[in-house]
Parts: structure tokens; C-alpha cells; sequence
């Protein structure tokens, strides 16, 4: 019971208010309710008096003042009478409108009561609502952030397998394009070798070092020397070698041609 | 000569092999940089392949001078070039305009001479030549001369030294001339007849210097080129004689009792050295040319003969059998006349003789013997490496070409004496140089003509 009142403090809270509320309101109403005390009315009361004739002008004089007199303390009293009585209709209207305004602010109260219960009522239920919805949200989101977790790992795992594969790839094509490299060099070497004819007139052991520029056709489009053997005559049949070689065999493969797009070549005659 | 022939006939396994190790090699050291490495190890070696075609000529028929045939002969005789034959030539063109070069870079040819040859008039002609370089079509090299018809084939020689010059860096020497003498038997007298003749260096344009009926021996050039000194026997006696070209004119130079032999002029062209034997046996001795006077450089009992110059002129080479068999020694000269020891050069064999100095003072070119043959041989000074360059049996009297390129000489053929030429470096076989008639012998090649 405890642990209930514990675990739904705020419902049982309301539930006290709640009763509080209502008890208050029953012990107002019963005051209410009480009859109001009755009021009697008071009848118009005739007074009778005899009278002499000689002084019966005085006497009727007086009487008739007394007539006056009366029939004005009659109208006074009458008046007065019509005045109580609608002082106490009034009263009475005053009571009712009274008693009406109060079971209606007693209604109203009811009304407000019920009003507030059902409001907090319904609060209490938005607020459950909205802290189920909390709760919903929190259990929405953990599963959300484990989900994004989840997600996060694989992608990193499908990453790390398409860098590993990207790597393998590019060894393997590293792998390949270094024996196309390798291949054309010695056909590139070949094609040159078989161009190359030196002077009878130079002396042995010269070497030269020049820098060609090629398109991707293998055609030569430039040969600049950048060491020289010393000897003009030398110099040339290597330029005339590189060019009567031309086009040189070059890859096909645009990127792998990248690489022989400007070469060294240093050229050093055979052992005769 | 043996060795060269045996490694040639190596060389395409090793080049093969030496390829392929370079072809490794490269990759693997050069795969770092940036910008691809490729060594080329190999190539062959030969004579230069060019093309020359056959000049234009203004006027119907045959140009009075094949100056195209004229250039290959002369390109041909230096041994580092090989003109393309005619039939080899894809087409004839004589203007750059008309050249196809894709149909060149097919032919062998690394070089194409063009030219055309015009009669502009009493009796004189223009000459236009040009050389391009096949495979970049830059022009090499062009030039115009305007002579006259005996000066066509001058003209063809100079086109000659001028493509020489611009694909050797070496100036050319076909511009030049021979002196040599032609012996030959009268039908009529069969009596032998001498004749001291000069040509240009490919044997044609031959001009008479002396006919003697006794011999004509030694002829050498003057460092100008325009004077000849030889020994002639028309006074049946050696006698040294220097004789003007132009004029004909000629001085007695040494007629001593004895020997008078072998006449060299001194680079400065002020002095001779000579042999003479005045004094009992042959020795060398110098004379200063204006004052006559003589300095005796030589004193041995053996033979001192066949003195040459170096070319600075403070030394001289000469043949002496002072150790039993003929060898070159070396003497320095100095201008009081006096001269210092002798040193021995060569050691080579039992035979050495008739030396003379490169223009570089470098080498030696003389006859050597070898397996009883007698050679034109080159000696290195520096390190007195002897190369034969002949294979022929009795060659003589071996002169170096002005730019040291090549050598002349006089060999045997058939029992007649004949001119030949050929390379210095020995790479190839000699040429043969075209003469008349008659027995050949002696040449001397003239200096540069200025």
C-alpha cells in the first residue's frame, strides 16, 4: 500500500485534494440547506372610539381630524405596511436572488470543481501521458543511439573492408603496372638500343644523359640533353637514336603512360 | 686488329646481355624518382649513313662536275661516314621544299645533302648546297660559292670538309692535296720515267711538278703548303731541292758530297732537317733554310736517317739502326743548334721506320713490321701502345691528313704501287686512292690550303 502511495505519489496527492475538495463543498451545501426562519405578518388592526355632539363638531372636528389623523396613520400605516411588505418581498427576492446567487456560485464552484478535478485529472493524465511519452521517447532514443551504434561499427567495419580491398586492389595494380612498366622499358630499351648508332670517331667510355618528352602515341616530341659526353657528335646519335626509335612503345594505359610521358634516358655504348 | 675483329663478332650477346642486366638495374634503382630512368647500354658502332643527292643541273646533260659523287667519295673515304648508293636513295630531291622526310626516315640515312649547280654565264657557276638533318629537320648547314669550271671539284671538296666539320666537330681535310711520285716504263726508251705530280686529296686533278729520268724521291710539303722539297737524282746525284708550286721556281738546297736525303721542313717553315752522309755516314742534321747554315743533330756509326718534325718544332723523331734493327728515337732540338739526348720510342718488333708526328704531336704514324709484312702502324706517346692499321704487305712512307683523321700511304698492289688511305682509329678498311697509271710512291699530304 505504502509502496503503491509511494509509487503513484502525485495520483494520490490528487485523491486527497480531491476528497478534501468535496467534503468542504457537502458541509458548505448543508448550511445552505438550512429553512430560513418564517416571518410572520402582521394584520391591519382597526381602532373604535365614541364621540358627544357637542363636541361633536369639535368631536366630529376631532373626529374627523382623528379620521384624518387616522386615516393618515392608516395610509401611513398601510403605506408603511406596503412599505414592509416590500421591504420584506424584497427581502425575500433579495434572499432568493441571494440563495440563487449562491447555489449558483455553489453550482458554479461545482461546476469549477468539477472543472479543476477534471482538470487535473486530465493533467495528471497528460502529465502520465507526457511522462510515458517521455519514457517512450528516453527507450526510442536509446534504442536509437544503440541502433546508430550499431550502424557506426558496421560502417566502420564495411570501410575498414573496402579500404583493405582498396589496398589489395591497388597493390594489385601496382603489382601490374610495374610489370607493364617493366615490360615496355626493355622494349623501349630494345627499340632504342637497335637505333643507335655511334660515331666510328669518339673516343670509348663517353656517356650522356638526356630528357625526353613523349605523347601518349609514343611519339617523341622533344629531346633535350641534360649531361653531355663532352663530345657534339656523340651527343647527336643518342638524339638521332631517340628519334629514329620514335614512336617508342609505350602503355597503352593512360595512367600507367603518365609514367613515361617525360623519361631519362642514359646511354652508355656496349662493351665492343 | 685481330682482338677488334673477335670482340665485334661477340658483341650482340653481350649487348644482349648487358641490355638486359641494365634493363633490371634501371627499373628497380630509378622506380623512386619521380621521372622514369632508363639506361640504354649497347648501340653499335659504324660509319655514319648519309645521303647525298645528285645536285640539279641548270642546262640539259651532264653537270660538268659530279659534285654529289665527288662529296660521297670524299665522305666515304674518311671511313666514318657511308653515303647511301644511288639506288639506295628513296628519291631525288634538289630543293628543301620537295624533301618527303617520312620517306627518309625510312631509308637509312641519318643526314641529306641537296644542291643545285647553275651556269650563270661566262663560264662561270654557281654552287648551292644544303644539309638536313633527317630525323630533327633542322637545316645543318647551306652555302653558296660562284667559281669557275676547273674550281667545281674544289667546290665539291669544300662542301665535303664543311658536312665534315659540322657532324665531327673536327675539321675536315678533303680540301687539300697529294704530292706524290708516279714511276713509270717509256714503251719507247723502256726507260723508266719519274714523275713528281700533285693532286687533290681524292687523286683527281692531277698537276705535274718534275718528269726526270732519274729518280725523284721524298717529296714534302712546306708548312704554307705552297713550296715542295724532294731529292731528285737528275744530276746522278742526290741532290735536296725546294721548288715553289705557283711559280715553278726552285732552289738548290743541299747537294753535299754523299747522301742527301729526306728533306723536312720545321714547323715554322725556317728550317729543314735532312740526312746527309758529307761526313763519312748518315746522320741527321738541321739547316736553317735563309743562312744555309747546318747543325748536325745525329753522331753514330749506324745509320740516323728519315727525320720528322714534332710540331712544336723543339723536337725531331728519326730511324736509326743503332740497336741492331731499325727503330724510332727521339731527339730534342734547340734553336743554338744544339741538341740533347736520344730517346727510344719504339720496341715493338724488329722493325720500325719512316716516322712521322701527328698534328697533335700525340702519335706516330710509321711502318712497322709484323709477321714479315711491313704496315702502316700508329704509336700512342703516351703510353706507347703500337696499333697497326693495315693488313697489306709492303706499305711506305705514311703522311697524317692535316686534322689527323687520317693517314696516306703508298702500298703495293699486284706489284704497282698504289695510294691508300684510311682512318686512324683503324675501324675500317682502308681506301684506295685513284691513280693513272704508272707505280705510285711517296705521297705526302699537303697542310690545310689556305
Amino acid at each position: 500500500m505504502l509502496d503503491w502511495i509511494k509509487d503513484n505519489s502525485t495520483a494520490f496527492a490528487i485523491a486527497i485534494v480531491f476528497h478534501v475538495v468535496f467534503l468542504a463543498a457537502l458541509l458548505v451545501n448543508w448550511q445552505m440547506d438550512k429553512p430560513d426562519k418564517i416571518v410572520l405578518e402582521q394584520g391591519d388592526i382597526i381602532q373604535v372610539s365614541s364621540v358627544d355632539a357637542n363636541s361633536y363638531d369639535a368631536e366630529v372636528k376631532k373626529l374627523e381630524q382623528q379620521k384624518k389623523a387616522e386615516r393618515q396613520k392608516k395610509v401611513q400605516a398601510k403605506r408603511k405596511a406596503e412599505e414592509l411588505a416590500k421591504q420584506k418581498k424584497q427581502e425575500a427576492i433579495r434572499k432568493k436572488k441571494e440563495k440563487q446567487r449562491k447555489a449558483d456560485a455553489l453550482k458554479r464552484k461545482k461546476a469549477a470543481d468539477a472543472k479543476k478535478k477534471k482538470e487535473a485529472l486530465k493533467k495528471a493524465e497528460l502529465q502520465k501521458k507526457a511522462q510515458q511519452e517521455k519514457r517512450r521517447l528516453e527507450e526510442k532514443k536509446k534504442q536509437q543511439a544503440a541502433e546508430q551504434k550499431r550502424k557506426a561499427e558496421e560502417d566502420k567495419k564495411r570501410q575498414a573492408e573496402l579500404k583493405r580491398k582498396e589496398q589489395r586492389d591497388r597493390a594489385e595494380r601496382e603489382r601490374r603496372s610495374k610489370g607493364i612498366i617493366n615490360r615496355h622499358v626493355a622494349l623501349i630499351q630494345q627499340k632504342i638500343d637497335r637505333s643507335w648508332r655511334q660515331p666510328l670517331d669518339v673516343p670509348s667510355g663517353l656517356q650522356c644523359k638526356i630528357q625526353i618528352v613523349l605523347l601518349p602515341s609514343g611519339n617523341v616530341v622533344s629531346v633535350k640533353v641534360v649531361e653531355s659526353s663532352g663530345h657534339a657528335s656523340f651527343d647527336r646519335s643518342v638524339e638521332t637514336a631517340v628519334r629514329r626509335a620514335s614512336p617508342l612503345p609505350v602503355p597503352t594505359d593512360s595512367v600507367i603512360f603518365k609514367q613515361f610521358e617525360v623519361m631519362r634516358l642514359r646511354f652508355e655504348p656496349g662493351s665492343f | 686488329m685481330q682482338y677488334a675483329k673477335l670482340t665485334r663478332r661477340v658483341s650482340p650477346f653481350l649487348l644482349l646481355f648487358f641490355s638486359l642486366l641494365f634493363a633490371v638495374n634501371s627499373i628497380f634503382v630509378n622506380q623512386a624518382h619521380a621521372v622514369l630512368e632508363v639506361e640504354i647500354k649497347g648501340g653499335f658502332q659504324s660509319a655514319a649513313p648519309i645521303a647525298v643527292v645528285p645536285f640539279s643541273w641548270s642546262q640539259s646533260g651532264k653537270a660538268p662536275v659530279d659534285i654529289a659523287g665527288v662529296i660521297s667519295a670524299d665522305l666515304a673515304r674518311s671511313g666514318i661516314f657511308s653515303p647511301l648508293n644511288l639506288n639506295q636513295l628513296p628519291e631525288r630531291p634538289t630543293m628543301s621544299g620537295s624533301i618527303n622526310f617520312p620517306r627518309w626516315k625510312n631509308s637509312n640515312a641519318e643526314n641529306l645533302v641537296i644542291g643545285q649547280i647553275t651556269a650563270i654565264g661566262q663560264g662561270r657557276f654557281e654552287v648551292k648546297f644544303k644539309m638536313l638533318d633527317i630525323f630533327s629537320g633542322k637545316n645543318s648547314i647551306e652555302y653558296r660559292y660562284e667559281v669557275k669550271q676547273n674550281q667545281l671539284r674544289r667546290v665539291a671538296h669544300q662542301i665535303s670538309d664543311q658536312i665534315y666539320q659540322k657532324l665531327t666537330h673536327t675539321k675536315g681535310a678533303f680540301d687539300t692535296l697529294i704530292a706524290y711520285v708516279i714511276v713509270n716504263n717509256d714503251v719507247d726508251s723502256k726507260k723508266r720515267i719519274y714523275t713528281l705530280a700533285v693532286a687533290d686529296s681524292d687523286g683527281y686533278g692531277e698537276q705535274i711538278i718534275l718528269k726526270s729520268k732519274k729518280p725523284i724521291m721524298s717529296p714534302v710539303w712546306s708548312p704554307n703548303g705552297k713550296r715542295l722539297a724532294y731529292v731528285s737524282f737528275e744530276k746522278n746525284r742526290s741532290v735536296i731541292y725546294m721548288q715553289e708550286l705557283k711559280s715553278g721556281q726552285r732552289k738548290t738546297i743541299a747537294q753535299f758530297k754523299g747522301i742527301n736525303s729526306a728533306p723536312v721542313w720545321s714547323p715554322d717553315g725556317k728550317r729543314l732537317a735532312m740526312t746527309l752522309s758529307k761526313d763519312g755516314n748518315s746522320e741527321i742534321y738541321v739547316m736553317h733554310i735563309a743562312s744555309g747554315v747546318l747543325q748536325r743533330v745525329t753522331n753514330h756509326y749506324s745509320i740516323d736517317t728519315e727525320p720528322a718534325w714534332a710540331p712544336d718544332g723543339r723536337s725531331l723523331v728519326f730511324t736509326s739502326d743503332r740497336a741492331g734493327k731499325p727503330q724510332i728515337y727521339q731527339v730534342a732540338i734547340n734553336q743554338k743548334g744544339r741538341s740533347g739526348n736520344h730517346r727510344r720510342l719504339t720496341y715493338d718488333g724488329d722493325y720500325n721506320a719512316g716516322a712521322s708526328f701527328s698534328p697533335d704531336g700525340k702519335s706516330l704514324v710509321l711502318i712497322t713490321r709484323e709477321q714479315g709484312s711491313f704496315r702502316v702502324a700508329v704509336l700512342d706517346l703516351a703510353n706507347r701502345y703500337l696499333q697497326v692499321l693495315t693488313r697489306s704487305r709492303l706499305d711506305e712512307s705514311p703522311s697524317f691528313a692535316p686534322n689527323g683523321k687520317m693517314v696516306l700511304y703508298a702500298t703495293e698492289l699486284r706489284g704497282r704501287g698504289i695510294l691508300e688511305a684510311i682512318s686512324v682509329d683503324g675501324s675500317h678498311s682502308p681506301q684506295r686512292l685513284r691513280v693513272l697509271s704508272g707505280d705510285v710512291r711517296e705521297p705526302a699530304w699537303s697542310p690545310y690550303r689556305h
